[in-house]
């Protein structure tokens, strides 16, 4: 099978090239339909291979080298123009800092309606508000949230919010980056159970940032450690946490 | 319900805020050491006569309690029955309301301007940081805005209107002509020009700064990168998200300067010789006019309290979580 996502020998530096590459090499692949777990410890590299893969980069004054294959196209060289046509359609991503990431004087119907307007080309009220609505749900957040502005919400109803959003145009590849921590456990399930779901409707597939093993373990088809920008190890426990567990 | 109590709550402050002006006014040179005379009317009692001092007396009721004195003064103040000025030999009432036009239209006219430039090229150059544009405007601005205002006033009715005759040299509008309709306008624009066009240079910076750096400010937030990265256009982004927010913080700064907006006036009202409040209080400090001085300072400060309860109620325009904060809540 063909994998939906391909990165080949990845290269990621923040400012110049010289001072050194955050990730330095980074392989692997992700089928469709599938769900890849990256892991590894604070500091390895894991955001950055989101941003690579988002093609945001040069957004955070950094660069990229090597491949990266989205449905056999390389998207790893193209025009910031032509990367805004991937971005949200083709790939969308809930960032770990998901509570910073709304417009402060926007409703969160008024952010993801953006959304619809711009990627999925609904204007027409009403079946916008029934998509509005249908995100909501599965984000598990009640409906008159819709009407909310960013300050009145809670961290874990922010982060769901961005869940909804990251859905709107029902994504080939979705990138969850600790989009889950910090949820209560019983929220957190609710949550990931509807995403799981939906990745069965849609053949989405889900490359997985988490710290949490056990997340990983029951989520995930295929899981990388990295650490230091290499990938060390594919199996879902690593050393460090059987270290963890010794320590706790 | 709630909506419309803290509207009103915020009038009860500026309703309460004014009554501390109005009395502040009438008791301070009461309150002052010495001869109410002289505080009223100034050092140069000794040179009225006895009928002239005894009719000041009576027209401030200086023999009364003062309580009674106060509910005089507040009487007065409302029948706009504020006594004579002595150096103009006209009623104080019918001398300041001839001149508040004229500061009222170049203050707010140079608010208005000064702040849509500034907003405009603060932009610009936040948007093109470190690079030439930016460079060339921040010590653009900056130069300017250090010049001394009387200084620039005569440098522009020298080569402008002396030398070059484009605009007229004094005055809010021509004494000698008598326009009418279309013609008029023009004429006081004509007027206008150049006081406002010295005031607008030296406010730019006001704003200009301010909105520069919040812009520079907002482009580092998360949500404009987000926003980059959910693949919305480039313009959407700059408008709607970076100088919208920026926005915010320069209100706030637009808000303190309108309580300043009649700072300029003395000095530019002066070198122009423009007829307004700045001018009219110039002459009365001159020749020591002590009421006129009181019921200027009194107007302008009425006028500066007004000016800050309108942009009050504009900030909801601004900031859309305002109003819903008090729907809701
Ligand atoms: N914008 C940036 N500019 C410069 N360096 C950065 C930037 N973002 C991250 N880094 C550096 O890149 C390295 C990897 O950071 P990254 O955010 O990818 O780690 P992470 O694995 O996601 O960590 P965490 O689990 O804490 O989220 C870190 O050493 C960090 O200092
Ligand atoms: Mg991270």
């Amino acid at each position: 099978m063909e994998p939906i996502l391909k990165v080949e020998e990845l290269k990621v530096w923040y400012g110049e090239k010289c001072k050194g590459d955050i990730i330095k090499g980074v392989s692997f692949d992700l089928n469709l339909g599938e769900t890849l777990g990256i892991r590894g410890r604070s500091g390895s590299g894991k955001s950055t291979i989101a941003w690579a893969v988002m093609g945001m980069m040069s957004h955070l004054k950094g660069g990229m080298e090597g491949s990266i294959l989205l449905d056999g196209k390389n998207i790893g060289n193209l025009t910031e123009k032509e990367y805004k046509k991937v971005r949200w359609k083709e790939i969308a991503i809930v960032p770990q800092a998901a509570m910073n990431s709304f417009h402060p004087m926007m409703k969160i119907k008024d952010s993801i309606g953006e959304i619809l307007k711009i990627h999925c080309k609904i204007t027409d009220k009403k079946q916008m508000q029934d998509k509005c609505e249908e995100l909501m749900e599965i984000a598990h957040l009640d409906k008159k949230v819709l009407s909310y502005y960013p300050h009145k919400m809670s961290g874990g109803m922010k982060q769901r919010a961005a869940i909804a959003m990251a859905l709107a145009c029902e994504p080939k590849l979705l990138i969850l980056d600790e989009a889950t921590t910090g949820l209560d456990v019983l929220t957190e399930a609710e949550v990931l159970r509807v995403v799981k779901n939906l990745q069965r409707r849609n053949n989405m597939s889900i490359l997985l940032i988490s710290h949490d093993p056990r997340l990983v373990e029951v989520l995930c088809d295929k899981t990388i450690y990295i650490e230091e920008g290499v990938i060390v190890d594919h199996s879902t426990y690593h050393e460090a946490d059987l270290l963890e567990a010794k320590a706790v | 319900m709630r909506k419309l109590f803290n509207r009103n709550r915020k009038l009860y402050h500026y309703i309460i805020l004014i009554f501390l002006v109005i009395s502040f006014n009438f008791f301070l040179p009461r309150l002052l050491p010495g001869n109410p005379l002289v505080n009223i009317m100034g050092e140069d009692i000794s040179l009225l006569t006895m009928e002239e001092r005894e009719a000041v007396i009576e027209r401030y009721n200086l023999n009364d309690s003062i309580f009674k004195q106060y509910t005089t003064y507040l009487r007065n103040l409302v029948t706009l029955n504020w006594g004579t000025s002595y150096s103009k030999k006209q009623p104080i009432s019918s001398v300041l309301w001839a001149a508040a036009p004229w500061t009222l239209l170049l203050a707010f006219s140079n608010l208005v301007i000064s702040t849509l430039i500034g907003i405009y090229l603060g932009t610009k150059a936040g948007l093109k940081r470190r690079k030439k544009e930016d460079v060339y405007l921040l010590s653009g601005i900056s130069f300017i805005s250090s010049m001394p205002s009387f200084w620039l006033g005569m440098i522009f009715i020298s080569v402008f209107s002396v030398n070059l005759g484009w605009f007229p040299i004094y005055g809010g509008y021509s004494m000698w002509q008598n326009y009418t309709g279309i013609s008029k306008v023009i004429d006081v624009l004509r007027h206008l020009f150049l006081p406002l066009s010295t005031l607008v240079i030296l406010s730019i910076s006001n704003i200009f700064l301010p909105m520069r750096y919040a812009l520079i400010e907002v482009m580092g937030e998360d949500f404009v990168f987000m926003a980059k990265a959910k693949g919305i256009p480039q313009s959407i982004i700059r408008y709607k998200y970076i100088v919208r927010n920026a926005l915010l913080p320069v209100f706030t700064v637009f808000m303190l300067r309108v309580g300043y907006i009649f700072s300029g006036s003395v000095v530019i009202e002066t070198v122009f010789a423009y007829p307004g409040l700045g001018r009219i209080m110039y002459d009365a400090i001159s020749t020591r006019d002590y009421p006129l001085i009181q019921y200027s300072f009194l107007l302008i400060s009425l006028m500066v309290i007004l000016s800050n309860y309108i942009t009050d109620l504009l900030y909801p325009l601004i900031d859309p979580r305002v109003v819903n904060q008090h729907e809701n809540t």
